[in-house]
């Protein structure tokens, strides 16, 4: 339990890994094609979709839009003979719909949400995904459903323990068509996730729509596709070398922009050994582009605020003009305000933190944290005008600022969403079943949540999401400071740095 | 030589002196008796003996041996047993097996040809307690649960026999019986066993015991038999006002 | 009490002396000790150490004066910060008027309200009640915290003097706040020694723990003074809790694994001095902020620096001098019916529970209007978590249940287990290497209980809860010792007789009769001469003691054997899920809730361990009932249950001390054919009247003739002062 901040560097940690987009093989090929290419300014194509969106809304068939998202996000796995020519037959008035597997019905698709949320010391943890994947489906049932069907729900509380995970993964075995938005902490043991038997008989297991993915038997899950990317090299031993993409566009960003001799301090969530090995390769990849790094101490839940007057210490001695953190929010009000109580010159550095610290909560601590950079590898939620996902999103979850989570779970709905259209486009919607989901995420290699994320190559683990944008803290608010234009984000291939070390074994404590 | 003799023992808690300087014998053979006042540090020179309290200063010898700083356990296995003035029976336990723990731990060394369950059965017998043999001590009435201590104690077939006011809870007819089954364990010389006896049932003591310890504020103001000891000034002083000791006193006069 | 120059001090002083000055040769991180980064490193030690020093007086203040010592003290606090969280942050009380609410209002009521319904119930009661029963409330307010305030917000408490100002050091200053908290730190342990030593109360207070009866006679008034003490001491761990949370941000297991930093600094102070008390939270601060500053414990070790506190406490058991066994308590000592299992009840009881596993796992049970149906794979899995906990529920069974001593470490001694078949079988899953795992864990486990076993039982509990905590951020966290995994399981299923036990259901059965085989030993061992022995030396050491028995010895095999029983669990319940999470999986709170469980089952009669089947039993039906639908209100009655059942329980036990599994088994023995002679017991029992403390008469009115009868009772002169023939007429 004094771990769940944890997660939440961990969610940072995925953010940093979000960085990788060049780097590797398979990846070019990915980048190659053109509407997959980093959007740096996706605008134009927003609208499109959007204007189609808006007139097909009340039409009760729904596949213009379905078409029009697929030419959009599926033209480079270029085998796409799809109807777009007939576009007045409705697949759904064509064919009896079938149950094609587990989950499936006539007329409804039940998907399972398993998030932390009911642990007797932290009930609510990941609440926010349960309600970011019910209001992905209800928007989704709301335009018509999904391959002619209605999604339905199930929950499932993961209650950060390794057997109620597990247990998830069985019910969803049983009784989900796949699991979308999972954020569980603790899936240690992913054997059922990935050999259960399908309606056929087959022993494929089951689609996992995650949204983070801490442990290394989850993050290597032949199954599972994590919209926060683990940008790891898979399959992995849990011990030695490993291949780790970082996203260090921000601190590039800052190189450039702030000063080119960058040198601080960056603290470590040490808690468990998943935090470590998921913070060092960023903080080596940081090194890798200049910047010098005078301490990389070890923070945990337990480090109480005046014991980050060591690190302070350890600035000052160095003169450090540069202060990350790899964990989270409460570590960087912390950080900062013993900063101030030990009489600092705060404002001749730069703090920088990640989407852990993109909460209300943090805003909360006040001036302490005035001026402190945060990146993000999507667009931030008050950007509504700039995507319609991000507007569907905003308006469904109902809540001025979600918590990321809810953000995560419902683009894991819209990635579970573009892949069923791509099968039922092809296949009709009785093509739909594990099998050909797993399929076709697996041959997803650019996804963007509609130009709301950073894209992503589903086809491998390594790959990461190469874009960011960076906010700073300004009279208490989220400022935008790159890129400057609402609604884009910066997606030079740059942005990524890949290296491969013993991960646990760098950190030095 | 006495079989055991507390030499010149001194108690200290804190501020208070429980036992001044007080020197106690007993021999093989004999009951003694040791009386005082309430709070005159009968209980405490127990502890020390058995080695529940370290002395301040003095010393304890048993058959010539130096034990004072020897363990409970030890002093146990060397022949010392007792009772409590508090109860401590074992409440969870029946009575059968209350002693049958002392007869187990002492089975090897000096119970070596007799089965266990035997024994235990013996010593409650002694006592009188057969027919509670296997009711829960702690649902015993006090003066039965007393006895079960004695037989207990009997179980680890001690050398010497430190009772703690046994009478305590007892009507008459079971107080004189148990007088009688000291004397005859007493007399019996292959126990080689010696009694150390405080009670307050000042007939009993003076009907079993062959010499008298009075201790009062610790010291210990006089030694002899019975006779002598009623006779002593020192000991009257003590017990000034004591209706326990008058109507003892009394009642041997007649 | 700790100053006296005993051989202990000096050797557990030099030695640890020697192992700091090794480690920090060892680990030195090589920055460099500025007069400034050490003056800093300094206050801040000295800092922390105030706050826990405030911790650590308001337990040694309740235990001097109450005799109990305080788990729930950092839950206390950890409601009060959430509270005044609420107050000030949420509502927008000013800080001041917050404050005074939370310290001055709320925690003293919740001191007197806590004395007045449980507490002072505890006086009399054994050591493994009074301890259970603050770890209950400790679990319970955290559960409440939790319920109230969810986790899925951060909050933060802010200072509550200013932090960003304060006097000048040079480059850095020293913020007015942490000045005023430590002044206020030793103005407070400062006062209330004052208050104990040299006030009137204060003598009341500690004269009413020393003896109660003496003390009532003599004027003060029991209750008046418990109260004070218990009102003192929450509103200290308010206090507490307030000051540290801005420090450490409000979470509540957080927030309460504190007060074990406070618990190995009053047992600095031998748990009754509040000085030396104070003087170890010092000396832990200055610990803790030094290493963090000057050590580098390395990757595999990241832990290492926070196990100073367990570490000190260590330090403190092995000092400490050997404890006097006690004598004249007993007759507060629970009475508890005892009469042995036969050997072939055993085995009725031991087939009746392989039937139950059986019968409710395949479904062969039929509810009439609701069939529950074969269990499938969730239930299953659920019900063999349970079922491995149930396990390690029974290694406690002999020590707490029958030795009467406490372990907080069942979870670390289930994972030495799993680690040591890890190392054994790790690859090939042979089960036989588990026998082993049995053997390597005795020794763990006597060398645990051996430098505290010759102290008192609470100096047991505090060492297994050190050790349990050392083990947690030391031992278990070190990649070498379970190593993660990229793939699969680190634990292989486990194979025995040839069959490799590779699915749930068969698992779940092999785990079965491993519990069965686990009662029927218990039997057997509860009918021994050793099953007495533990008995008798919970009942009374001393006079175990004079019957020759080794005290400290004894105790040690108990402890042994409990080591090897949950070595060998742990070996089970690490394949049921096949991967041992290594920081997570062996928190400290889990350890506690095995505890209570077991302490609410099992705590009056030793064989309500068996009890413990049901758990797992629970579990699956539970699931089925979910899966069923239509149940909402049953399941959410399960949820509660699983939530606050196990430390309601361990209340129910201030009431009835025999427990709620003892009253069912005590319910249901007549019914059992050949168990005529319980209906007679439970007659005779009842027609037992509570008998009143002397204490407790007399002092405000007048005595009736029956307390006068009553008296006499427990003075155990009744027959002298009334005739037999007069026994009716008395009581008239």
């Amino acid at each position: 339990m004094k771990h769940f901040r944890l997660l939440i560097c961990l969610l940072a940690v995925f953010a940093l890994v979000a960085a990788s987009c060049g780097g590797n093989d398979d990846d070019d090929s990915g980048a190659d094609a053109p509407d997959a290419a980093p959007t740096a300014a996706p605008d134009d194509s927003m609208d499109d979709e959007m204007d189609d969106s808006m007139d097909d809304e009340m039409d009760d068939s729904m596949d213009d839009e379905m078409d029009d998202s697929m030419d959009d996000e599926m033209d480079d796995s270029e085998a796409e003979p799809v109807a777009t020519e007939e576009p007045e037959v409705d697949p759904c008035e064509a064919v009896d719909l079938e149950a094609t597997d587990v989950g499936i019905t006539s007329d409804t698709i039940t998907v399972l949400v398993m998030a932390d949320v009911g642990s007797p010391l932290a009930p609510g943890l990941f609440q926010g995904s349960i309600d970011g994947v019910k209001a992905w489906a209800d928007h989704v049932n709301s335009e018509g459903g999904l391959a002619c069907r209605q999604v339905e729900v199930l929950e499932h509380d993961s209650a950060i323990n390794p057997t109620e995970t597990t247990n998830g993964f069985l019910v969803a075995c049983e009784e989900a068509f796949a699991l979308v938005g999972t954020t569980a902490l603790f899936a240690l043991d992913t054997t059922d996730l990935q050999s259960c038997s399908d309606a056929h008989g087959n022993d494929i297991g089951v689609p996992d729509f995650a949204y983070i993915t801490t442990e290394p038997p989850h993050q290597c899950s032949v199954v599972t596709f994590a919209t926060s990317r683990p940008n790891s090299e898979c399959p992995y031993s849990g011990r030695g070398p490993r291949a780790v993409q970082s996203q260090v566009g921000h601190a590039q960003w800052a190189l450039e922009n702030i000063s080119s001799d960058l040198h601080g301090v960056y603290l470590v969530p040490s808690d468990l050994p998943s935090t470590i090995a998921s913070t060092m390769p960023q903080l080596r990849s940081f090194q890798e582009i200049g910047i010098v790094i005078d301490g990389e101490p070890g923070v945990s839940g337990f480090t109480t605020q005046s014991e980050y007057g060591a690190f302070i210490q350890v600035m000052r001695d160095a003169g450090s003009n540069f202060a990350y953190t790899g964990s989270d929010d409460q570590s960087m009000i912390k950080w900062r305000s013993e900063a101030e109580a030990q009489g600092m010159d705060v404002d001749s550095i730069t703090w920088m933190c990640q989407l852990a610290c993109y909460t209300p909560s943090f805003l909360e601590a006040g001036d302490v944290i005035e001026n402190t950079y945060i990146w993000l590898w999507f667009l931030p939620f008050d950007e509504v005008e700039h995507n319609q996902e991000l507007a569907d999103f905003m308006v469904a979850i109902d809540d001025p600022f979600p918590p990321a989570w809810a953000a995560g779970s419902w683009a894991d709905g819209v990635l579970f969403e573009q892949v069923v259209n791509g099968i039922v486009a092809e296949g009709g919607p009785n093509a739909l079943t594990r099998q050909a989901v797993l399929d076709g995420a697996r041959s997803l290699t650019s996804f963007d949540v509609n130009g709301w994320w950073s894209p992503a190559d589903y086809s491998t683990t390594e790959n990461i999401m190469p874009c960011f944008m960076l906010m700073q803290v300004q009279n208490n608010e989220f400022v935008r400071v790159h890129p400057s234009a609402p609604g884009e984000l910066d997606c030079d291939p740059d942005n990524v740095v890949g290296l491969t070390k013993d991960w646990g074994a760098e950190f030095g404590g | 030589m006495a079989l055991l003799e507390a030499e010149q023992v001194v108690m200290r808690f804190g501020g208070v002196v429980a036992l001044d300087n007080a020197s106690v014998d007993i021999d093989i053979g004999e009951v003694t008796g040791l009386i005082g006042p309430n709070g005159a540090g009968k209980t405490t020179l127990f502890n020390v003996v058995t080695g529940l309290l370290p002395p301040t200063s003095g010393r304890v010898k048993f058959d010539g041996v130096d034990i004072t700083r020897a363990t409970v356990a030890k002093r146990s296995q060397m022949g010392i047993a007792r009772t409590f003035q508090k109860l401590e029976a074992f409440n969870t336990l029946s009575a059968f097996d209350n002693v049958r723990v002392a007869v187990e731990k002492n089975h090897r060394a000096k119970w070596k040809h007799r089965r266990v369950g035997d024994v235990a059965h013996e010593m409650l017998g002694k006592v009188g307690l057969d027919e509670v043999a296997d009711v829960t001590v702690g649902t015993l009435p006090t003066g039965s649960a007393r006895l079960v201590e004695l037989a207990r104690a009997l179980a680890c077939r001690p050398r010497v026999l430190l009772l703690d006011e046994p009478s305590s809870g007892l009507n008459e007819d079971e107080t004189s019986s148990i007088g009688e089954l000291l004397l005859g364990l007493v007399a019996d010389e292959d126990n080689e066993l010696a009694v150390l006896l405080v009670e307050h049932d000042m007939s009993f003591v003076m009907g079993v015991c062959a010499r008298i310890h009075v201790l009062d504020f610790g010291k210990i103001i006089a030694v002899g038999t019975p006779i002598e000891v009623q006779g002593d000034s020192a000991v009257r002083a003590a017990y000034l006002g004591s209706d326990e000791f008058r109507g003892a006193y009394v009642e041997l006069d007649e | 009490m700790i100053f006296g120059v005993r051989h202990s001090v000096v050797v557990a002083t030099l030695l640890a002396t020697l192992g700091a000055v090794v480690l920090a040769v060892l680990t030195w991180k090589g920055s460099q000790v500025t007069s400034e980064s050490f003056l800093v490193t300094t206050y801040i030690g000295l800092f922390l150490g105030a706050l826990w020093a405030m911790y650590a007086t308001g337990l040694v203040v309740v235990y001097t004066t109450t005799g109990v010592f305080n788990f729930a003290q950092g839950a206390i606090g950890v409601f009060s910060a959430f509270l005044y969280w609420e107050l000030h942050v949420n509502r927008g009380w000013h800080s001041i008027l917050a404050l005074f609410v939370v310290v001055c209002l709320f925690a003293p009521a919740l001191g007197v309200t806590l004395d007045a319904v449980i507490m002072r119930r505890l006086r009399t009661a054994s050591l493994v009640v009074q301890l259970m029963v603050t770890v209950a409330i400790m679990v319970l307010l955290l559960s409440v915290v939790g319920d109230i305030w969810e986790a899925d917000t951060p909050r933060r408490v802010p200072y509550l003097f200013g932090i960003n100002n304060g006097i000048d050091l040079g480059p850095s200053q020293l913020p007015w706040h942490r000045l005023i908290v430590f002044v206020v730190a030793i103005a407070i342990a400062v006062s209330m020694r004052f208050l104990l030593r040299r006030t009137r109360i204060g003598t009341a207070m500690r004269a009413v723990v020393d003896n109660r009866e003496l003390a009532a006679l003599n004027g003060a008034r029991p209750n008046v003074v418990s109260s004070t003490s218990w009102a003192l001491g929450s509103m200290l761990g308010a206090l507490g809790g307030i000051l540290i949370a801005p420090e450490l941000g409000l979470d509540p297991a957080t927030l309460n694994n504190v007060v074990i930093i406070a618990f190995a600094a009053a047992a600095f102070g031998a748990l009754r001095n509040l000085p030396m008390a104070v003087i170890g939270a010092m000396l832990i601060g200055l610990l803790r902020a030094h290493t963090g500053a000057w050590l580098d414990f390395g990757p595999d070790f990241r832990f290492a620096h926070l196990a100073v506190a367990p570490l000190i406490l260590l330090f403190v058991v092995v000092a400490l001098p050997q404890a006097r066994l006690e004598v004249g308590r007993l007759a507060h000592h629970l009475r508890r019916h005892e009469r042995y299992t036969k050997w072939w009840e055993g085995l009725i009881g031991c087939g009746v529970v392989i039937l139950l596993a059986v019968a409710f796992s395949g479904g062969w049970l039929d509810f009439g209007i609701w069939d529950p149906g074969a269990w499938g794979s969730r239930e299953l899995n659920s019900a063999n978590e349970a079922m491995a906990l149930a396990l390690i529920g029974l290694s406690l069974v002999p020590l707490i249940g029958w030795a009467g001593q406490i372990n907080f470490a069942p979870l670390a001694f289930a994972g030495f287990g799993a680690f040591v078949y890890l190392k054994f079988a790790g690859d090939s899953g042979n089960g036989y290497w588990i026998l082993l795992v049995g053997l390597l864990c005795a020794p763990l486990g006597a060398l645990v209980a051996l430098p505290a076993a010759r102290l008192r039982g609470l100096y047991l509990a505090l060492m297994t809860m050190a050790f349990a905590q050392a083990m947690s951020l030391i031992f278990f966290p070190h990649p070498w010792v379970m190593p993660i995994i990229g793939t699969g399981r680190q634990f292989p299923h486990i194979e025995l007789f040839g069959v490799t036990f590779d699915d749930r259901r068969g698992f779940f059965l092999l785990m079965v009769c491993v519990f069965a085989i686990f009662v029927y030993g218990l039997v057997l061992l509860r009918r021994s001469r050793y099953g007495r022995r533990w008995m008798a030396i919970n009942d009374s050491q001393a006079a175990a003691a004079t019957l020759g028995v080794p005290v400290v010895w004894t105790k040690v095999v108990v402890y042994a054997v409990s080591a090897s029983m949950a070595g060998i669990a742990g070996v089970f319940w690490a394949t049921v899920s096949g991967n041992v999470d290594s920081v997570q999986g062996f928190d400290l709170l889990i350890g506690f809730n095995i505890v209570l469980l077991v302490a609410a089952a099992g705590v009056s009669i030793p064989m309500a361990g068996i009890f413990l089947i049901f758990i797992p039993l629970f579990k699956g039906f539970g699931l089925r009932l979910e899966d069923a639908g239509n149940v909402d209100f049953l399941v959410t009655l399960l949820d509660i249950m699983t939530t606050y059942g196990p430390g309601l329980m361990v209340l129910g036990m201030v009431f009835n001390p025999r427990g709620a599994i003892f009253e069912m088994g005590r319910g249901f023995s007549p019914i059992l054919p050949w168990r005529r002679d319980a209906r007679a017991e439970i007659a005779a029992e009842n027609a037992q009247k509570r008998e009143p403390e002397i204490g407790e008469l007399g002092i405000d009115r007048p005595f009736t003739p029956e307390e006068v009868i009553a008296i006499d009772r427990r003075l155990g002169i009744l027959d002298e002062v009334v005739p037999k023939e007069g026994y009716g007429t008395a009581r008239s």
